[in-house]
């Protein structure tokens, strides 16, 4: 089967007066139907900036310099895929996709919606935006989709304000308006950052029977590993703008190749697994944007960094190591 | 900011931070609350730019005798509404250094008026520290050097003469001294008020803040304009011109506090939830000395925005009253004062050059307007 | 909602009693009163002195009295007859000198107010929209300069180009036959042709100031994360810069429409005077020279109320147009 979304070697600077970052350096992912993504990385590597990419809602100041982003037509009549890349960012074109064919779940459910709006009027809007329904049909939608994703006493709280629900109401509600047009691919960019932990576990779990149920693709943003865990069947670690390692989610948890992987999965707490001591954490903190270091980007927080191979040259290429999993690094696929 | 601009490290040197780009970005970390103020103001040009500008404009008006080429008051029958000399370089093709040319009154009959022609045959050369009307330094030392005039006496008029014969130029320069410092006097007044009660209300709370604060509501009720001009009318035409000034000032800061006080109250209420507090409250240290180690620094840079941005207000203020007769009156010489004779539409239809003080109360309060525009952008170093 | 309106509206009681004292005291601060001015002016052109006449003024209007007296016969006048008192300067109640010169007075203000918005929020629209492109910064410009030339300045300047240019007088509000005509197609035409002058004068200002907010709200609200969400919904970028944060960055300049018309009764009062405009400015500026007091006590007591009402139905538009608010007061 043919992927749904395809990144092709996606690259995105932003120019700013301190200079140019490349946030994202030729980025490959391929995004298949009824399965989650999981894109993990810290904060600042570039994974935010990729789903704006693919919607085409970078910031002012960033704009895609090279690479593909390639959408399967709707209808399987054999059209060519869409490359997003190509289409006017304020065009109609682009505007059908986002919110029908792509939604976004974004990470802060209070500032998400417009506080002078209810909630229900901004569920409505995307349901009228892409679909023909009068007024009273989008809300009679909307009230459905608020009772689909849990929230209680739906047909009231279509008409509250985003100030009157909680956070974790909130959120239920954002996705409610990302689903109204059974997209078939959710971007959740950190949907569960600014939860409590009840919270969110509720909200990874709606997410994952709603994509089971709808058949859709999840690309699933996050910085925490356990979200990634308890989602994604694949997994893609970006750093400093590219992805060091890809591979099923299991595989990853259970033998991580590259050692940013490694340091990432090592400092996270087990419990009940005998460890003994401090946790361990990656030296060193992520480099400033504008003066990345040369060679492999991470050789200088690398614990096994070879002296003379790793901080010189170009960065390593993404390479497939084994059946379905990549790393980039020099220390595999030397011999 | 300076960290941001490096070269990025050459691939070399083991990729990290270059020990000189660390440091820049220690210095950042570390720098004063001031010193990152200055840096960012620094940036902001136009800002910039209007500070050196006030600063000029504020030296002339403490030195004002010695920079206007005449006595203000001094007057001049033979040159009633003589209008602004031109300054010329070239006398018969040659190039003679800045001169002016005499001028010969008429009196035209058929127009009733007064007009003026230059007397080409002559050239009275401008010349810098020349001697002059005699003036007062400050009301101490007695001289007569100004910095530009003609020699012997003779009249350089630049920005032309009013009705009485007196230079124009040398009136706005003195106007200058009350109009400028009119400004400082009754912000620092109105600053002093707000922050005493203001701080009064923020600190004892309760009964006291309600009353001072349902107090500053009402003040604020009352549109400042009217009030102003009742209070202005209030000042009785006998006093002397300095009580009239001081009257002056205080009624412009009698209104202009309640603004400062409000600011004052919030910051400290404010300040009061703040973590930082809570600690040094825990720790024992004293509310006052708590509220003078946090709070004054945090908050005089805010307070020199707002000073700044009330300044041009109470010019402004000052030359309106003025203007309307209810403020300073002749014989005292402020911008407002010279603007009354702009008032009649004839005499500057015929006499243009009497909206000149106009221009500088615009300008003066652009200036005033972009400083302290830049000194908000700089008050909030960590924004952007 | 509504107990937080009762609650306003109770509170501006004790509010306007206390203006009225602080305006009271005021008007009664120069030394001596009208009567005095007008014998020593009487005396000075050689006319007899009526005394019996003065004194018995003086009486009428408890000029004798003491200060308290004064007050609560003044205030009483107001409260229990809506007599605001007679206007010594011009031997005329001081209701129908006021509401004579109310008409132009509000005319000229409410122009200028809808002016200024038509013209203010598209630009700020547009400035913040093209932040740091140079029409942006054009504006900017303009709008400091607009912001730091005072319109009574202004007035002067227009007044004067005016004349010079085109030989007009553009002051007053009619040309000489049509001052005192009765109403009329003509005079109407007549009022249209001197009142841009006012207008254009007054709305210099707040045109300036209110794009200089207008640009800094909208800029706040374009970083706001629901931006973007409304943008991945696949809205268009015109309606959606309307809907969202146009509408959220507009509510506290909405709200500014109750003090907005008292601000510019008593900002047009230079203006007017030197445009010459029969409007209540030059009015007030007579009565306040002359210390005609139940006049220049009225005028400014009229401001003063209608700025604490303005100041309410502010805050009331405020609560209207945003939810945040409405519910903040309904839990308080």
């Amino acid at each position: 089967m043919k992927n749904l979304v395809e990144i092709k070697n996606l690259e995105v600077r932003f120019d700013l007066k301190e200079g140019i970052v490349r946030a994202v350096n030729g980025v490959s992912l391929d995004i298949a139907s009824n399965r989650t993504l999981g894109l993990v990385g810290e904060s600042g590597c570039g994974k935010s900036v990729t789903a704006r990419a693919i919607l085409r809602i970078l910031p002012a100041r960033g704009r895609i310099v090279r690479g593909n982003v390639l959408l399967q037509p709707r209808d399987e009549d054999g059209d060519e895929p869409i490359d997003l890349t190509t289409l006017d960012p304020q065009g109609e074109m682009i505007r059908r996709i986002r919110g029908a064919d792509i939604a976004m779940v974004f990470q802060e459910p209070m500032t998400s919606f417009s506080p002078v709006h209810s909630v229900g009027n901004q569920i409505c809007e995307n349901i009228r935006l892409h679909q023909n329904a009068s007024r009273k049909e989008a809300r009679g939608m909307a009230i459905d989709l608020l009772g689909l994703v849990g929230v209680p006493n739906p047909a009231q709280r279509i008409d509250a304000y985003p100030h009157e629900l909680s956070g974790g109401l909130r959120q239920r509600c954002m996705i409610a308006k990302a689903l109204s047009c059974r997209p078939r691919l959710l971007i959740a960019d950190e949907p569960t950052t600014a939860l409590d932990v009840t919270i969110q576990a509720q909200i990874l779990e709606l997410i994952d029977r709603l994509k089971r149920d709808q058949g859709m693709a999840v690309l699933m943003i996050t910085h925490d590993l356990a979200v990634i865990a308890e989602t994604a069947d694949d997994v893609a670690v970006m750093y400093l703008g590219r992805i060091v390692e890809q591979a099923p989610a299991r595989t990853l948890f259970e033998s991580p190749l590259h050692p940013y992987t490694r340091g990432l999965l090592k400092s996270i707490p087990v419990l009940g697994s005998g460890q003994q001591g401090r946790l361990e954490s990656i030296q060193g903190s992520v480099p400033d944007p504008f003066s990345v270091p040369g060679g492999c980007p991470f050789h200088p927080r690398c614990p096994d960094r070879i002296k003379g191979v790793c901080d010189i040259g170009e960065p390593p290429e993404l390479k497939e190591e084994e059946e379905g999993r990549s790393v980039a690094c020099h220390l595999y696929g030397r011999g | 900011m300076n960290a941001g601009m490096s070269i990025p490290p050459e691939p070399e040197n083991d990729g990290r931070l270059s020990a000189d780009d660390s440091m820049s970005q220690e210095k950042l970390y570390l720098a004063s609350q001031w010193r990152l103020m200055w840096w960012k103001f620094v940036d902001h040009r136009l800002a910039l730019c209007s500070m050196y500008l006030l600063c000029l404009f504020y030296f002339v008006a403490l030195f004002c005798g010695f920079f206007a080429p005449h006595n203000p008051s001094q007057r001049a029958r033979d040159l009633s509404f003589a209008p602004p000399q031109r300054v010329h370089l070239v006398h018969e093709g040659r190039l003679r250094g800045p001169f002016v040319y005499p001028r010969i009154q008429h009196f035209d009959q058929e127009l009733a008026l007064l007009t003026y022609t230059e007397d080409r045959s002559r050239v009275q050369p401008i010349r810098f520290f020349v001697r002059g009307d005699t003036y007062r330094f400050w009301g101490l030392v007695e001289t007569s050097v100004h910095l530009v005039g003609l020699r012997d006496g003779g009249r350089l008029y630049l920005m032309g003469a009013d009705r009485l014969g007196r230079d124009l130029f040398s009136r706005i320069l003195y106007g200058s001294r009350i109009s400028l410092s009119i400004g400082l006097v009754g912000v620092f007044l109105s600053l002093v008020l707000g922050i005493v009660i203001g701080g009064i209300s923020g600190y004892f709370g309760g009964v006291t803040d309600t009353v001072i604060q349902r107090f500053i509501e009402i003040l604020m009720s009352i549109p400042s304009i009217p009030l102003w001009m009742a209070l202005a009318a209030a000042v009785p035409p006998t006093w002397s011109q300095l009580t009239v000034y001081f009257c002056m000032t205080t009624i412009l800061a009698l209104i202009g506090w309640t603004g400062v006080a409000r600011e004052v109250r919030g910051k400290i209420l404010a300040l009061r939830e703040e973590d930082y507090a809570m600690a040094a409250r825990a720790a024992g240290v004293k509310e006052f000395r708590i509220l003078m180690r946090h709070l004054v620094p945090g908050f005089t840079s805010h307070l020199i925005v707002v000073v700044t941005l009330a300044i041009p207000a109470m010019i402004l203020a000052e030359t309106a009253l003025s203007f309307l007769q209810l403020g300073l009156r002749a014989p005292t010489i402020s911008w407002g004062v010279l603007l009354q004779d702009a008032m009649n539409l004839q005499a500057v239809n015929l006499y243009p050059w009497l909206i000149w003080p106009t221009a500088f109360v615009v300008f003066v309060v652009l200036l005033f307007n972009f400083l302290g525009d830049g000194l908000r952008d700089a008050a909030d170093p960590y924004r952007h | 909602m509504i107990e937080y309106i009762i609650r306003r509206v109770l509170i501006m009681f004790p509010t306007l009693f206390v203006i009225s004292v602080i305006v009271f005291t005021v008007i009664q601060l120069p030394p001596g009163d009208f009567l005095t001015t007008y014998a020593i002016n009487l005396e000075q052109s050689g006319e007899p002195v009526a005394m019996e006449v003065l004194d018995a003024l003086r009486e009428r209007y408890g000029l004798d009295k003491p200060m308290v007296v004064q007050y609560f016969k003044w205030i009483g006048g107001i409260l229990l007859r809506g007599d605001f008192g007679q206007s010594f300067g011009h031997w005329r109640p001081v209701k129908d000198l006021i509401w004579e010169r109310l008409g132009l007075t509000a005319s000229i203000a409410l122009i200028t107010i809808v002016i200024t918005w038509m013209i203010a929020v598209p630009i700020g629209i547009y400035s913040a929209t093209h932040q740091y492109k140079l029409s942006d910064y054009a504006f900017t410009f303009v709008g400091y300069i607009g912001l730091s030339i005072p319109a009574f300045m202004l007035a002067l300047l227009v007044m004067n180009a005016a004349h010079m240019k085109f030989g007009l007088d553009v002051g007053g509000l009619f040309s000489d036959e049509f001052i005192d005509a009765p109403w009329s197609l003509a005079r109407v035409v007549d009022l249209l042709q001197h009142i841009w002058v006012p207008v254009l004068v007054l709305s210099v200002g707040g045109t300036a100031g209110l794009i200089r907010v207008m640009r800094a709200n909208l800029l706040d609200q374009l970083e706001l994360p629901y931006v973007e969400t409304a943008r991945a919904s696949g809205l268009s970028e015109t309606k959606l810069l309307l809907k969202y944060p146009v509408r959220v960055a507009i509510n506290p300049i909405v709200s500014t429409i109750g003090w907005m018309l008292p601000q510019l009764f008593s900002g047009s009062v230079i203006v007017a005077m030197v445009l010459s405009l029969q409007t209540t400015g030059p009015l007030l500026l007579r009565a306040l020279m002359d210390q005609d007091m139940h006049l220049a006590g009225a005028m400014i007591m009229i401001l003063s109320a209608l700025t604490v009402v303005g100041t309410l139905i502010s805050d009331i538009l405020l609560a209207w147009v945003d939810p945040r608010i409405r519910f903040e007061r309904q839990t308080s």
